[in-house]
């Protein structure tokens, strides 16, 4: 769908992940021999690269697939479809033993702090197993290497021996945040990590994830449904919507000069806390409600909400094109 | 007719739990005029939701109990009335939206009915097919397309933003003269909280409903209100038009706040400011401000004494801090 994307990409940066077609279906089953009846298409052919050292955010609304495509990257649901390479390595083909090895450099930061974390295990625990796992060092280091974790990302190590459920929701998240980084991993899909936690405390984990970002040479996948927090913290956005990345571009670029018209729905719905800019706002509102992904519309995914929609929008899905430099959209009629 | 709608005095609501007594609501007063959109901000645990749910008088008792203060609505102390007053005031005079449409509608009933329930409750002498007519009508102007075969739906076949539009319908049916919505939009995408605050915005001018809304997101508040209270730890520590409120705010963790959310029209490389700790525990006794262990600011006289909500010398706006900005 989209070469030319590879091509610019891999020529301004040295490219980590690879993602090409990558689908995700979900089989429904039902009838009289449990047969599968329909597919929901959770990811329904995303093209994407990652630069090594950057944060790719990947925003869009509740159903449209963000979370699945970043779980298919790791592996961790597996791809219906297509091709994941990280470090020119093929993720995909690779056998259950070999796969396993290279869980060591892509990890993941959960959502939910309060259901990643399991409550029987103390601190130390939790963020010693992969290192166990993996062999990193005897028991001795291994304990070194928990309290210098916990001071990495902000907690002091005399709470090791805590179990979860004395910490608040911040705190948590620093504790999977530190599991996440044990192995010393090159690629973190970070999945609404901010998200359950309360404003005042966003603020202090967005900061951590930045720090250790430049500490480690970290490369995020940054999932998040809150798009002034994906662009705060994003060097590119990709936009997804039922499925599909419809827009993909640096995030100022994005967000001064949207080029699809979801996009612009988007982002002209995002309310902006300061009343003279709401006041000067103009918004777009959107009529109804995400399709399902069951029974996507023909054609252009968004046509059915879209007033710009005209007779080839209903008939021809418009693939994901580089419309400006480094700037790709997926629609007849951008801008 | 009094100026005020609604005059909440002193309002104390406490919950008596196991692990000791906490004071969601601390002596809070705040008032509220016929057709002004208030804001109510706060994190989680400030008491926002529990001050919503004093005036309409639905605090889970036990644990919970509101231990002092009043509650003026038209100049009535709402606390003296008894369960039949209070079910006659509810959903006629105030109506509350609550934050999960998913819950708040029972799923054996069709939609038309569960509005024209709440209009017959209220309306002595109505028909069943007045009632459903009414119903038919708000469903229309909470924008259902096709709003005659739609009342026969049940819940499950509307979408969540739906299902919002829906819980609006039946808190607006009876033309309320407040309308409380708690996170009514928190639940629900960008693209649909847009549409649903955009229609509570317009309907509320149209029949002249105050609104109150309450709110983590000090995005939703900046398009919607007029004026805005600060919540933190169950007292109001900052009350303002919501222009001064972002403009100039005067309390250190107001200022705290808006440092710390990204903003879409920022720069490129700004740095949050985060609010380092976290809020206390209520459960136990806080002496002095309850910032005060937060706060940039701190002065001695901050741990020992609690800060009044006083006037900074800037028209409306107010502030509970012995050394606002």
């Amino acid at each position: 769908m989209a070469q030319q994307q590879m091509a610019t990409s891999t020529a301004t940066g040295t490219t980590l992940v690879e993602v090409k077609g990558l689908k995700v279906h979900f089989p429904i089953k039902g009838g009289l021999f449990n047969r599968t009846i329909a597919q929901v298409k959770a990811v329904d052919g995303v093209d994407l690269t990652i630069r090594r050292g950057e944060t790719l955010g990947l925003v869009g609304e509740s159903g449209c697939g963000k979370s699945t495509t970043g779980r298919a990257i790791l592996q961790l649901i597996k791809p219906t479809a297509g091709s994941v390479k990280l470090n020119g390595v093929e993720l995909t083909k690779l056998p259950p033993a070999e796969l396993r090895k290279k869980r060591a450099e892509m990890q993941m930061i959960f959502q939910d702090p309060f259901g990643s974390l399991d409550p029987r295990f103390t601190v130390g625990q939790i963020i010693a197993e992969p290192l166990e796992n993996f062999k990193r060092g005897n028991a001795r280091e291994i304990r070194e290497q928990v309290a210098h974790l916990l001071e990495v990302v902000g907690l002091n190590p005399y709470y090791v021996n805590r179990f979860p459920h004395e910490f608040s929701g911040g705190q948590r998240q620093r504790i999977g945040i530190a599991r996440a980084l044990a192995l010393r991993p090159s690629f973190i899909v970070a999945d609404e990590p901010v998200s359950a936690l309360d404003v005042s405390i966003q603020a202090q984990v967005v900061n951590l994830l930045q720090d250790l970002q430049a500490e480690f040479g970290l490369t995020y996948l940054f999932v998040a449904h809150n798009l002034s927090v994906v662009k705060h913290i994003s060097d590119r956005v990709a936009v997804m919507y039922l499925g599909r990345i419809v827009e993909l571009a640096a995030s100022e670029k994005l967000y001064e000069l949207p080029l699809h018209p979801y996009t612009q729905a988007l982002l002209s719905a995002i309310p902006v806390p300061d009343p003279e800019v709401e006041a000067r706002r103009k918004r777009i509102i959107l009529e109804g409600d995400v399709p399902s992904p069951v029974n996507p519309p023909p054609g252009c995914n968004f046509h059915p909400r879209c007033w710009k929609a005209q007779q080839i929008c209903r008939e021809v899905t418009p693939p994901l094109e580089e419309k400006e430099r480094d700037h790709y959209v997926a629609c007849h009629f951008p801008g | 007719m009094p100026e005020n709608l609604l005059e909440v005095n002193n309002l104390k609501t406490y919950f008596f739990t196991r692990s000791g007594v906490v004071k969601a609501v601390d002596d809070v007063s705040f008032t509220m005029r016929p057709g002004e959109a208030l804001g109510v901000v706060g994190e989680s645990g400030s008491g926002k939701s529990v001050t919503a749910l004093s005036i309409i008088r639905l605090v889970a008792s036990p644990p919970g109990k509101i231990v002092g203060g009043e509650i003026l609505f038209n100049g009535e102390n709402i606390l003296e009335k008894n369960n039949d007053e209070m079910t006659e005031l509810r959903g006629s005079k105030i109506s509350m939206v609550f934050q999960d449409p998913m819950t708040s509608l029972n799923p054996v009933f069709t939609i038309g009915y569960q509005i024209a329930e709440t209009v017959k409750r209220h309306r002595k002498g109505i028909s069943n097919d007045q009632a459903w007519q009414r119903a038919v009508e708000m469903l229309d102007l909470v924008r259902i397309p096709d709003a005659r075969r739609r009342a026969k739906s049940y819940p499950h076949e509307f979408s969540g933003g739906m299902r919002q539009r829906v819980m609006i319908a039946i808190a607006l049916a009876c033309n309320p003269q407040l309308l409380i919505a708690d996170e009514p939009t928190t639940a629900l995408d960008v693209t649909i909280q847009a549409q649903i605050l955009e229609l509570m915005k317009g309907l509320a001018k149209e029949f002249g409903t105050a609104l109150m809304l309450i709110t983590h997101d000090l995005g939703v508040v900046a398009g919607t209100c007029e004026h805005v209270i600060v919540m933190y730890a169950g007292h109001i520590v900052e009350s303002a038009p919501v222009r001064q409120i972002f403009q100039t705010p005067a309390h250190p963790y107001t200022i705290g706040l808006l440092q710390s959310i990204p903003r879409l029209d920022e720069k490129r490389g700004t740095r949050l400011t985060p609010i380092p700790g976290q809020p206390p525990d209520l459960s136990r006794e806080i002496i002095g401000c309850p910032y005060a262990p937060r706060c940039p600011r701190v002065q001695p006289r901050c741990r020992q004494e609690r800060p009044e909500l006083k006037p900074v010398g800037r028209g409306e706006q107010l502030a509970a801090c012995f050394y606002p900005s």
